[in-house]
């Protein structure tokens, strides 16, 4: 289990993080990016890593709980 | 611990980020980085931006440090140049002696292609290390006027940066306008009026005949027979794929190490991943290497998946890149090569705009500046594979 963040002032909007982790990053009703879980586990712990290391301006933050 | 032996063959970023998914997918083996530069690895895209401006010193682009890389029980090898491949033995020759492997990943990247022209031992630049930013950012700040040679992406920003110092800049391209493999030809003049409206001396459809200066560059003569006095001249040229190493191998090298469509190079315990590799994008048809930061990425995910025992599809990329020029944001996915272009939102002209690609049936390619969220919206609607003439609805809500 883990807590997801997005550093706001880093995020360039790729989009990378919702195709590849699409179960917890989504668009808000302003086509903003959102993180639609900010605590995972199991497989979509394993996406959000992959779009940790996907996001080109490393904004997305994983930290294990506990 | 597993005994299985992964070497990677390079040190930039495919290299760490094959290295990283390996051990996020319960890789338990042993794995080698071998890094010609004596630098830790570390990431690109600041060079030509934040470093050459001074926002970001040289020392700060590392992805991570040595006791990271201890951590994620990786042995990095630096100043370890690999200088040939024997696939039947299964190992990589080094200046310090052979390296074998169970499974090998190519990731030796590409090197700047080396300006033509005679050139003085001073002022005249490549950039692709970090060695190469650091030298030409203490160019910069003793050197007021600067020439460009090519308006692509590296030369661009090199511009961009060099205004933002308040330098006196000129970019020399042969092509009628900048970028226009990368984003089209209708939407490449608006690259032109960026570069102007921000003061660079733009010159499209000359080259640069000759370079003037005998120990140092003090001007370019420009093929149309004008001389541009400058103090410093950077060459963003294009790259060549460090390739020459695997000479003798039997792999198949052509502008790049060929791979199927699982990005193997040949052996099933040999693949590659970044600007080295050229594959066949099965969205396109077109053979082509990545040389995009996501496209290396992107590959060594795929690859790292394969060595994990994961069985993916051919490899495919949403070919994303971004390039920040003059305060503008622009983020480009898909394919640019497609006959119907359109303004989606915005104006050409203007400070904003979202532009897509069809293919005659579906939007295969978005362009937006400044338009972050619009260009997500687009993105998402062409992974979905909207139709073409649904695409006004569906990016614009």
């Amino acid at each position: 289990m883990a807590d997801v963040t997005i550093d706001w002032d880093r995020c360039i909007h790729s989009g990378m993080c919702t195709t590849i982790a699409g179960n917890v990053f989504g668009m808000g009703p302003d086509a903003r990016l959102v993180v639609l879980h900010h605590t995972v586990t199991g497989a979509d712990l394993d996406s959000v890593h992959d779009a940790a290391a996907c996001c080109p301006v490393d904004a997305i933050g994983v930290a294990a709980e506990g | 611990m597993g005994t299985r032996r992964v070497v990677v063959a390079g040190g930039g970023l495919a290299a760490v980020r094959v290295t990283e998914f390996l051990r996020r997918r319960g890789f338990d083996g042993s794995v080698v980085v071998l890094g010609d530069e004596p630098h830790l690895p570390y990431d690109r895209p600041p060079l030509s931006k934040e470093v050459l401006t001074g926002k970001v010193g040289p020392q700060n682009v590392t992805f991570k440090d040595e006791l990271a890389f201890a951590e994620l029980d990786v042995e990095l090898r630096t100043g370890c140049a690999v200088l040939g491949l024997d696939p039947g033995r299964g190992v990589v020759e080094t200046a310090a002696g052979p390296v074998p492997y169970d499974d090998l990943v190519v990731c030796t990247g590409a090197r700047p292609r080396p300006v033509p022209w005679n050139a003085p031992p001073e002022g005249v630049f490549v950039l692709r290390t970090v060695d190469d930013a650091a030298a030409i950012r203490a160019e910069l700040e003793r050197c007021p006027t600067v020439v460009v040679a090519g308006a692509g992406f590296v030369g661009a920003e090199v511009a961009s940066s060099a205004r933002a110092l308040g330098l006196d800049v000129t970019v020399v391209e042969v092509q009628p306008t900048p970028l226009v493999r990368a984003v089209g030809p209708q939407v490449a003049a608006a690259f032109v009026s960026m570069h102007r409206d921000n003061g660079t001396d733009l010159r499209c459809g000359v080259g640069i005949a000759e370079i003037l200066g005998r120990g140092r560059v003090e001007a370019v003569r420009l093929t149309d027979g004008s001389v541009r006095p400058c103090d410093l001249l950077v060459a963003g040229l294009g790259v060549v794929p460090n390739v020459e190493w695997l000479a003798g191998s039997g792999l198949r090298v052509d502008d790049g190490l060929v791979c199927d469509g699982q990005l193997c190079a040949g052996p099933s315990n040999v693949h590659a991943a970044g600007d080295v590799a050229r594959w066949t994008d099965p969205r396109t048809g077109r053979s082509a290497r990545g040389q995009q930061w996501m496209v290396a990425v992107e590959q060594a995910r795929h690859v790292a998946n394969r060595l994990t025992g994961g069985a993916p599809g051919p490899f495919t990329s949403g070919r994303y890149f971004w390039t920040h020029q003059y305060g503008h944001h622009f983020q480009f996915a898909g394919d640019a090569c497609a006959p119907d272009v359109r303004v989606l939102c915005g104006a050409l002209e203007a400070g904003e705009f979202v532009v897509g690609y069809g293919d005659g049936r579906r939007l295969v390619g978005v362009l937006a500046k400044n338009r972050s969220a619009a260009f997500v919206r687009a993105k998402t609607a062409m992974d979905r594979g909207v139709a073409w003439d649904e695409v006004d609805g569906a990016v614009l809500g």
